[in-house]
């Protein structure tokens, strides 16, 4: 006779991320913002077929026109279809925002893990240089940055990259301080494991979701520089699209044509709060000591 | 005690003084020949190179930085390129505007941060919290300049109540000051609810309520003052946030700070210019936050007892 014992049948195995989709999924918040993260990355593979017309293409005869049938936002001062510019213009969004958080991340996350694991000399060689970063406010490193690599695209992007590279460095150092003290990695280091496998096995995977909440963050705050540093002629330098930049032009003619502003301000606006309500979403749900805020 | 100020003090002028070469360095990198910028590409060699003499381009970097140090310590900064005054003068010039629009813009940030911090923690959860709490996510998302465009687009352009841009008198700072105020208020309001929600948390608060004191003694008197520690501390992030975001206020609303000088001289590569702006925003920075790592000392009795 078979006997059933029900403590041997565990239950169908699901996967980690199988479980924070879920949960994720349960988060009105986190999905109407990743939805909205959908349609700007559509925007940016798509868009430009879909466009109506040519972003580039300048016509004094339709210049500062309201939204119509043929130009649907509207058109700038120099007769260019706002829709059109907006759609290319989410490439470049899009991009700045990657790049910026992968050298962010990328940096980061190695000089954090080398300060908290090494530590001694190395550590405080890292931590001047963190020091050094930080003790610039706010913009004013990104501008002089930018300033320095030549006004571009490319530089702002780079620029704010740098800019990210203190705060995921201490994030990380913090937490592999905290985690070098843990029993698997002195059961490891007892083993006989070099410090790179530990490091690699043990503690990045551990400190993987506080870099993707940090990322989260970082990638709004980089579409908010990458338009600030437009807006103020530093970034992507005209005939590009860029948002930022098309405030710019906006700013000039919004008592006489306030599409050239509303429409690219929108978009900026709309996109750093996806990012950001995302990232709140994912902190509440990756890092519980972090509720409450 | 005060060996601990002494090493706090060394710390700070090394982290200055690395800053200073560093700043050097960076802005000897900046693309664009000045003298060319300035006479024009066609300009004859011997003009150029006369320039570039005056200006002392044309020296090695080590000599260019050796004058350098040997100025700072005389305190002379150099002669602006551009509008061939003393730097120190056009920073002069400049400084009152920003510190203006700073202080403003910081006592409007903790005027809206305090109100609606305290109203969002003691009614934890309930719908005005709520509210507040959807309004700071969403300041989060609006970048400066598009507030401040905003700002004058209702108030200048369709009511012409304030100048639309430029300094002169109360009038024309409340716009930049509240665009400014607005954009710091956001982070202060989050930080005051949460600090307010951890002393909530406290025991000591229902000990003082036993003891039989009303709710708004309780509150403002004693729950109020403990959050106030962690929100000091804040004030030095903050004021760096007021100086960053004055970069662009002041680049909106056409206001004559050391923000738009800043913008200014690196669009037109004046090289001594940038060096005492950038080097002026730093060191006002880190002063400011070595005078609030002073103040959170004194100000929280625990810090005390833990160095002790």
């Amino acid at each position: 006779m078979k006997i059933k014992v029900n403590a041997l049948n565990s239950p169908p195995y699901k996967s980690l991320f199988y479980l924070n989709f879920c949960r994720i999924c349960k988060n009105k918040i986190s999905v109407i913002s990743l939805a909205i993260i959908g349609m700007l990355v559509l925007m940016a593979i798509f868009g430009p077929i879909f466009a109506p017309n040519n972003p580039f293409k300048i016509s004094l005869i339709h210049r500062l026109e309201p939204p119509s049938f043929g130009y649907i936002f509207g058109t700038d001062n120099l007769g260019r279809c706002i829709f059109s510019r907006i759609l290319y213009g989410s490439r470049w969004t899009l991009l700045a925002g990657t790049i910026a958080v992968l050298i962010g991340v990328a940096f980061g996350t190695f000089l954090g893990l080398l300060a908290g694991y090494l530590q001694g000399w190395i550590e405080k060689i890292i931590m001047i240089f963190i020091d050094l970063l930080l003790s610039l406010p706010y913009l004013i490193l990104v501008v002089v940055l930018t300033a320095i690599l030549g006004p571009s695209l490319r530089s702002a992007m780079i620029a704010i990259g740098i800019w990210t590279i203190p705060y995921y460095a201490r994030v990380i150092r913090s937490q592999t301080l905290t985690l070098k003290k843990a029993e698997f990695v002195e059961a490891a280091t007892m083993a006989g494991e070099n410090n790179i496998s530990i490091l690699l096995r043990y503690i990045l995977p551990n400190c993987i979701s506080q870099i993707i909440v940090l990322s989260t963050n970082s990638f709004a705050q980089a579409i908010l520089m990458t338009a600030a540093l437009g807006f103020l002629g530093l970034g992507a330098q005209p005939p590009l699209p860029e948002w930022g930049a098309m405030t710019a032009i906006g700013k000039e003619y919004v008592y006489i044509a306030p599409q050239t502003l509303f429409f690219p301000a929108f978009f900026i606006c709309l996109n750093i709060l996806a990012f950001n309500f995302l990232g709140d979403g994912l902190r509440d749900i990756l890092d519980p000591r972090m509720r409450g805020m | 005690m005060s060996k601990l100020l002494l090493f706090r003090l060394v710390r700070l002028l090394f982290t200055l003084f690395l800053l200073v070469t560093l700043v050097f360095i960076a802005i000897r990198f900046i693309p664009g020949d000045p003298a060319t910028m300035m006479l024009g590409a066609s300009s004859s060699k011997e003009v150029l190179e006369s320039l570039r003499k005056e200006f002392g381009v044309d020296q090695p970097l080590y000599i260019q930085y050796i004058n350098f140090i040997k100025n700072l310590l005389k305190g002379d900064l150099g002669f602006s390129w551009r509008s061939r005054r003393n730097v120190i003068k056009e920073l002069g010039n400049a400084v009152p505007y920003t510190l203006e629009l700073s202080i403003v813009s910081m006592i409007v940030a903790s005027i809206i941060a305090v109100f609606f911090g305290i109203i969002s923690a003691i009614n934890q959860n309930t719908f005005s919290d709520n509210i507040i709490r959807l309004f700071v996510l969403m300041g989060f998302s609006i970048p400066v300049f598009i507030l401040g465009i905003f700002l004058i687009y209702l108030f200048s352009f369709k009511f012409g109540w304030f100048p639309i841009s430029g300094a002169g008198g109360i009038k024309s700072l409340i716009l930049p000051a509240t665009t400014l105020g607005l954009f710091m208020s956001v982070s202060l309001t989050r930080l005051v609810r949460v600090s307010m929600l951890d002393v909530l948390r406290q025991n000591y608060v229902i000990a003082l309520k036993a003891k039989g004191l009303s709710d708004y003694v309780v509150i403002y008197y004693h729950v109020f003052r403990n959050a106030l520690i962690p929100i000091v501390t804040a004030l030095g992030m903050q004021f760096g946030l007021s100086l960053g975001g004055s970069v662009i206020t002041e680049t909106v609303f056409a206001w004559p700070g050391m923000g738009r000088l800043l913008i200014w001289s690196i669009n037109s590569r004046d090289i001594p210019l940038v060096q005492g702006c950038v080097l002026l925003f730093s060191c006002g920075f880190l002063l400011v936050n070595f005078i609030v790592d002073l103040i959170y000392f004194y100000v929280d009795p625990r810090i005390r007892a833990l160095e002790k």
